[in-house]
């Protein structure tokens, strides 16, 4: 995992959601690139601005579901057909409808845990500290606070982005190395 | 999910709109000036009158079940009224009864997420916790069942060097992977749901040490956007897995009973059968618990009465489910021509040694959700808690009849065996309600029980429509 040096950031706090919405949207349409929103709920709108790549949860949920569901059945097959049969009234040794029940529940088993293990390696969790912490009253975006970033390389577009979420409506506007 | 985009203007406008809609018809959702995070809030940091002896008792009641597990496993199964024939009688009753209702909180959560039913997220938290616990305490029943408690994990496929393998092909491992699978997703979904009510509670706790607990728990969730676009498609996806596995383990569980011989379980209608009582049971429970947390912690502007009554209306239609399994069971096995089946569900049951518990279970699952046609009924809260205690205690009527009725009285009248449970069998089955309410109440005062997230989100997003997105 390597670890992004710091840059500098105008960020920006919000009272109403609809507000950070609508300057994400802006300050995108300005050319500002790397937007990102926080917020104490979901905000899907942002999305294309602040999100843009669909995380790939979905195929990690497949790809564990089928490792899951063939485990569970080569386990089956392996045990009840080879390494201890169980002979029953002389039935097959490989009845596959026998198996069924628990491939089916592995395969559950495999994605769930594959959907939770990949959520956690997206998103680097567990993840304590970030530098935006610092930020003073940061701590109000998980309850009722929205907070906006945006990298600002150089003065001119510190100046140009700062300009921009002031005129759309955030309480506070400042600077800092994230 | 998608969410309309509304300017200030229309958001108002919407917001007055949904509140006219909602207090002329239905009353609130969620009333619109509620401070949802103070109220969800506070309790984790000041505990609210009651707890502590309602704890008080819980915990006496989990001794109960301590010391009862403790003869079981000293004693072995002796200690228990089981007999032969009656080989499963309290045990297996409340392992079925206990699983059921672990149904509800998942079907609740899971199935009404993917139905985009919004006025789940009012309940959906104590009813996954519901879940969870219930889970716990059914676990426990087979294993002590086992006799040799202590050796539980020869259930599971480990490389023994004796080289014995659990049999597949037996549906008792089929429970064991069942339940398991059931407990790990819904624990799974169930804290991936919670990982932004931990923050908010990291960020707004009064002392550090606190802060502290709920910081490790939150995960370091900041709520970034790329968080939430990740968090709504991973919790969708376990929601859609969730929802098989409802009906997948009542399922196996009913495989149990009716791949054996035994007239009463011998049933094709077994699995349907079960998944419906599961989840009947389920919401009774959620109700019994719903109605003291919301007044106890004064959530009422929260969990409103049009919550309450949506529930009612999905007990009263698996109510509905019950009862035609109940007549279908018994026309199919005088359909069948078979003597013995005839006899098990006609005549045994009925009017056979158990008829007072058959009789409290027709009055119980059938009589009273036809309190809810009556929408007056289906909004009051007494009522409504009442009834939930009543089908809640009549489903485990249900579980026992079907168990030690059916086993009671079998294809020889020569082996059929009197069943009468001991002090360890209500030990068990009293101590495991008290260690629900352990758990349960312990929950309540250190996990955010409503969700805050979803909830401000609807407050301050109403439909066009009104109140039920």
């Amino acid at each position: 995992m390597t670890t992004r040096p710091p840059a500098r950031h105008v960020i920006a706090e919000f009272d109403e959601d609809q507000k950070m919405v609508d300057a994400a949207r802006h300050i995108a349409d300005a050319g500002c690139q790397g937007v990102t929103t926080y917020g104490p709920w979901d905000l899907p709108a942002v999305d294309p601005v602040a999100a843009p790549h669909r995380p790939p949860i979905a195929a990690i949920a497949l790809a564990g579901g089928v490792a899951g569901g063939l485990c569970g059945l080569a386990i089956q097959w392996w045990s009840t057909g080879g390494a201890y049969p169980v002979d029953i009234g002389g039935r097959p040794r490989h009845p596959l409808p026998g198996f069924i029940p628990v491939t089916f529940e592995a395969t559950i088993l495999g994605a769930a845990l594959a959907v939770f293990i990949g959520w956690f390696l997206i998103l680097r969790f567990p993840r304590l500290w970030a530098p935006i912490d610092e930020v003073d009253g940061f701590e109000q975006v998980s309850t009722t606070r929205f907070w906006l970033t945006v990298p600002a390389p150089d003065d001119a577009i510190a100046e140009r982005a700062s300009e921009l979420l002031r005129s759309a409506g955030a309480r506070r506007v400042s600077e800092a190395m994230l | 999910m998608t969410v309309a985009v509304l300017d200030s203007d229309d958001r108002a406008a919407a917001r007055a709109e949904a509140r006219r809609i909602i207090e002329a018809a239905d009353g609130p959702i969620i009333h619109p000036d509620e401070p949802v995070i103070t109220r969800v809030l506070t309790p984790l940091w000041t505990p609210r009158a009651g707890w502590r002896p309602l704890f008080a008792v819980s915990a006496v009641f989990t001794v109960i079940f301590v010391v009862s597990a403790g003869i079981t496993v000293v004693r072995g199964i002796g200690s228990w009224g089981n007999n032969i024939p009656t080989a499963w009688a309290y045990g297996i009753t409340d392992f079925v009864w206990w699983i059921g209702i672990g149904h509800a909180g998942t079907f609740i959560s899971a199935f009404l997420l993917l139905l985009n039913q919004h006025w789940r997220a009012s309940i959906n938290r104590l009813a996954e916790a519901m879940t969870l616990f219930a889970l716990v305490n059914a676990m426990l029943f087979p294993i002590l069942h086992l006799g040799r408690p202590w050796l539980f994990y020869w259930l599971a496929p480990y490389p023994a060097t004796t080289g014995v393998w659990p049999n597949y092909l037996s549906s008792l491992p089929w429970d064991v992977v069942a339940i398991s699978t059931y407990f790990t997703v819904s624990l799974l979904f169930w804290y991936m749901g919670l990982v932004p009510d931990l923050a908010a509670a990291r960020d707004l706790a009064p002392e550090r040490w606190r802060r502290r607990i709920y910081g490790v728990f939150a995960l370091g969730w900041r709520g970034g956007a790329r968080e939430w676009r990740s968090y709504r498609l991973g919790y969708l996806l376990l929601a859609g897995l969730a929802t098989p596995l409802v009906v997948s383990v009542h399922s196996i569980v009913s495989l149990d009973f009716s791949i054996a011989q035994v007239p009463g379980w011998h049933s094709t209608i077994f699995p349907p059968y079960f998944v419906v009582g599961a989840i009947y049971s389920g919401f009774a429970m959620v109700l019994m618990l719903v109605i003291p947390v919301r007044r106890i912690f004064r959530f009422e502007r929260l969990i409103t009465p049009r919550h309450l009554e949506l529930i009612a209306i999905l007990l009263l239609a698996t109510g509905l489910l019950v009862t035609y399994s109940y007549l279908c069971e018994a026309f199919i096995s005088w359909y069948s021509g078979d003597r013995f089946e005839i006899y098990a569900m006609l005549v045994a049951r009925p009017a056979g040694p158990y008829a007072v518990i058959y009789w409290a279970m027709i009055a119980a699952n059938v009589v009273t959700p036809h309190l809810f046609w009556s929408k007056r009924l289906r909004r009051d809260p007494r009522v409504l808690f009442a009834a939930g205690v009543v089908i809640w205690a009549g489903m485990w009527c249900e579980r026992f009849i079907i168990i030690a009725g059916s086993l009671n009285r079998s294809f020889l009248p020569s082996s059929w065996h009197a069943y009468a449970p001991t002090l360890v069998d209500w030990g068990l089955l009293l101590g495991s309600i008290g260690l629900f309410a352990l758990l349960f109440l312990t929950f309540l005062r250190w996990v955010p029980a409503i969700p805050v997230s979803e909830m401000q989100e609807l407050q301050h997003r109403p439909s066009p429509t009104g109140a039920v997105r």
